[in-house]
């Protein structure tokens, strides 16, 4: 039998025609701002939107593989917190950053595989289940630090992790984009991620086919913890104190991510690559207004529309291909 | 019966084409007033497509409804229980959180001020359910309720609309002895009132004693229509088999050797299948047979580990084992191509070649990272050795044919080497030529070795492809034959219960 390789190649502008049209909308954007004001297109601006997503681009990645499964994560916020506020206690009470933020990010696991362990073992939603442990982290993390904020985190972390390396590149940034790369590695090159489209896209035939789905999804869980704990553990390093009340709402910037980014709230379709363009949309349209001096509250509506243009956009080609 | 013949619902001269398929030549029907009226044929013969019809849920291409003399276009499920025709589906259709009184008069509810008037809605059900000679409360919540009672409630329902049509479907399938002498009885009453009742059922036996005349389909024809007196349980088999087992099958000589590679005992499950026994041989294909229902799709999912069972015993290779999960069967070796390809056999969203190598990543593999190379080789392979068209492994899956897509599936379990191969009705819904590609990879598979079980509801397909059948009823298997002297008339003999 010959072994001659017969592939037919779908045009690559069919095969990235999601992900390539919300990066050209970021263009869009992008070129938008430059010419409605000048003080967009400058060094200084573009790094500080980059600075500012990498909390949030950290968390969508995580968001993403969850999405990706079907599920969805309600927790990531109050995650944040509570890793956040016992890093900074761990930190404040001498412990090595060397320690504690490897514990941090265990941390993080841990309030991962809670979830996990509900949605897979006992087959609950996970909108219900990630709601619950939304209310009792937050709570958790509120009880932990009686509602106060926990300061005088040793500046020795902060000048490391919230600090600039050569003086213009933020370490953040830096954090942001090897996480981005290991996760889209991780995603590609790892059953894990191949699985979780799977799951997303039929979990019964992925289950006969041989998956250990209630495995799978677990990881996947633990894998939206750990990023949860490692964007806690950014924004600790930049804000230099924790609040308990940090990361409020960030649940839902990370959703809208996905959903810009062309991942399908049903599972199965999503790419990281769209869900960090999709982070850098929000944040270039919040930047951008706040140089025009758009009010906040029109920043909200506006922000609510690109989100709806993104899912009728999403159904209409959808149609198409079927 | 009504002697003077008056004809209630004439479906005249009905024809209904698939994509791929012609389900309906040609047919004809006429149902009297105040008769029961048997509808018999194998599966895929045609009779729900003709009570599709009836029910307004198909159109028909061509033919004509006439109803009570009239012909008349029926527009929907909606109108057609309007005018007075019904069914009785075997799903039954009910919202089992709602009420026996919200059901019956779900959509009729009567309205006072525009409020639901639920004293007059229970007034009303009440008395349906006296008729009916029911003893459970029109407040009862369906859920609650027997398979027998459930049945009753979709009947009240009929009774609401005043019909003069009621067709059932396959309405003794899971009622006791004592349950069906009750429904008798109010198919009876219902006779007796002037409904014209159509009465679908595998069951030959009951239909002696119920119905009044029987009407044979096969193959999506009208094959003979007669009265109950004149035809014995024999001769309605013989009505409903007789054609020629096609030429295309490609399973000609026996590979089978003396090697048990698997053995069931007594595998039961409750409610599903009850002490199934039976061995597979080394490069056998082992046929199943049986009606819809019967509970094969379900011993199949217990030793592929998809499905819980409650007691027995599954020896692979002379060793007992303890399938607990689909991966645990597939890493022993047994794999199984589901019935319902595009819901459980791939992966919709996915392309060829992540669906012909998702189960077996494991093998492409180096230092817990999957090599992208590996995978397209090894999808180039089969997309190959089993001639896959388009031959491209970025296509979605389920943008292929459905012979294609049991092609993908198929090298699925071909890439884990999987040794025995469950295929649930491999050829449902496909062309003849599709179909003969399968049974062509199917007798290659045996040949270099590997074992087959075959569970299909197609006799030809059992009879030209099976070394041994096994046939199964009611959870049950009632039958063990050899492939070659197999007939027709004596698998559908077990598979409707009758006796070794």
């Amino acid at each position: 039998m010959n072994n001659e390789r017969y592939i037919i190649k779908e045009p690559w502008y069919k095969r990235y025609a999601r992900t390539g049209s919300t990066i050209l909308s970021l263009l869009a954007l992008c070129v938008f701002f430059t010419i409605a004001t000048p003080d967009f297109l400058n060094p200084t601006n573009l790094m500080a939107i980059v600075r500012a997503s990498s909390v949030t681009i950290i968390m969508t990645m995580g968001m993403l593989i969850v999405i990706l499964t079907g599920g969805i994560d309600l927790s990531v916020g109050p995650i944040i917190a509570v890793v956040g506020v016992m890093l900074a206690t761990m930190l404040v009470n001498g412990m090595s950053p060397w320690i504690a933020v490897p514990l941090a990010l265990l941390l993080g696991c841990f309030m991962g595989f809670i979830n996990g362990f509900f949605v897979s073992v006992f087959k609950l939603q996970a909108f219900l289940v990630t709601l619950a442990t939304q209310t009792i982290f937050r709570g958790f993390s509120l009880l932990y630090t009686k509602g106060r904020p926990v300061t005088n985190v040793p500046a020795s972390f902060c000048s490391v992790v919230g600090g600039k390396i050569g003086g213009w590149l933020p370490v953040p940034v830096i954090i942001m984009i090897v996480a981005v790369i290991i996760f889209a590695l991780v995603v590609k090159y790892f059953k894990v991620g191949v699985y979780a489209y799977a799951i997303g896209s039929n979990e019964e035939a992925s289950r006969l086919s041989g998956i250990n789905v209630t495995k799978y999804k677990i990881y996947i869980y633990m894998i939206s913890g750990f990023l949860c704990a490692l964007a806690a553990v950014t924004m600790l390093g930049r804000l230099g104190a924790a609040e308990p009340t940090a990361a409020t709402g960030y649940e839902l910037d990370a959703i809208s991510a996905c959903a810009i980014g062309g991942a399908s709230l049903a599972g199965g379709k999503g790419t990281v690559m769209g869900a960090v363009v999709g982070a850098l949309i929000m944040q270039v349209l919040i930047n951008g207004m706040t140089l025009l001096n758009v009010q906040s509250y029109y920043q909200q509506i506006v922000t609510g529309i690109v989100i709806l243009i993104a899912v009728l956009i999403d159904q209409f080609t959808n149609k198409e291909t079927k | 019966m009504n002697e003077n013949h008056e004809v209630t619902l004439h479906l005249k001269n009905i024809s209904k084409s698939f994509p791929g398929v012609k389900a309906l030549r040609n047919v004809n029907l006429e149902v009297y007033k105040g008769e029961v009226h048997a509808l018999v044929g194998e599966n895929g013969a045609g009779k729900s497509t003709l009570l599709n019809i009836m029910k307004g849920i198909y159109m028909a291409d061509e033919g004509e409804i006439i109803y009570e003399g009239q012909p008349v276009a029926i527009k929907g499920p909606g109108h057609a229980s309007k005018i007075g025709i019904n069914m009785v589906h075997q799903e039954l259709n009910l919202v089992p959180e709602l009420t026996v009184g919200q059901n019956i008069l779900l959509g009729n509810e009567p309205v006072r001020g525009g409020i639901i008037h639920y004293s007059a809605l229970y007034k009303q059900c009440e008395k349906i359910l006296r008729e009916l000679g029911c003893t459970f409360k029109a407040t009862e919540k369906v859920g609650n309720l027997s398979v027998a009672n459930m049945q009753m409630v979709a009947i009240g329902r009929c009774l609401m609309h005043r019909s003069k049509v009621v067709a059932l479907d396959e309405p003794t399938a899971s009622l006791s002895e004592n349950e069906i002498k009750h429904l008798f009885a109010v198919i009876n009453k219902l006779k007796e009132a002037g409904t014209a009742i159509i009465y679908v059922s595998h069951r030959l036996e009951e239909l002696f004693e119920i119905a009044d005349r029987v009407t044979v389909f096969r193959d999506g024809e009208h094959i003979a229509t007669k009265n109950i007196g004149d035809v014995t349980r024999n001769s309605l088999v013989e009505l409903m088999v007789g054609r020629n087992v096609s030429e295309y099958m490609a399973h000609s000589n026996n590979y089978s050797t003396d090697e048990e590679v698997l053995r069931v005992e007594n595998l039961t499950s409750e409610g599903a299948f009850e002490k199934v026994s039976f061995s597979l041989k080394k490069g056998e294909i082992l046929g199943f047979s049986g009606l819809v229902g019967a509970g094969r799709t379900d011993v199949m999912r217990a030793i592929f580990g998809a499905d819980k069972y409650e007691s027995g015993e599954i020896f692979l290779n002379g060793k007992k084992v303890e399938i607990k999960s689909c991966e645990a069967a597939i890493k022993s070796g047994i794999a199984l191509l589901p019935e319902e390809r595009k819901a459980q056999g791939f992966i919709k969203g996915m392309s060829n070649s992540m669906n012909i190598n998702i189960s077996s990543l494991d093998n492409f593999m180096k230092t817990g990272i999957i090599s992208y190379r590996k995978i397209s080789n090894n999808t180039s392979y089969y997309i190959n050795e089993l001639k896959i068209t388009p031959p491209n492994p970025i296509t979605h899956t389920n943008n292929l044919s459905g012979g294609n897509q049991q092609k993908i599936v198929l090298a699925k379990w071909m890439s884990v080497k999987s040794q025995i191969i469950i295929f649930d009705e491999p050829t449902r819904g496909l062309d003849i030529g599709a179909k003969s590609e399968i049974y062509r990879l199917m007798d290659e598979f045996v040949k270099n070795g590997g074992s087959i079980i075959m569970v299909s509801s197609e006799l030809p397909e059992i009879l030209g492809m099976s070394d041994r059948i096994i046939v199964m009823h009611e959870g049950r298997i009632t039958g063990m034959l050899d492939g070659r002297d197999a007939t027709e008339v004596e698998i559908l003999h077990y598979a409707m219960g009758g006796e070794q």
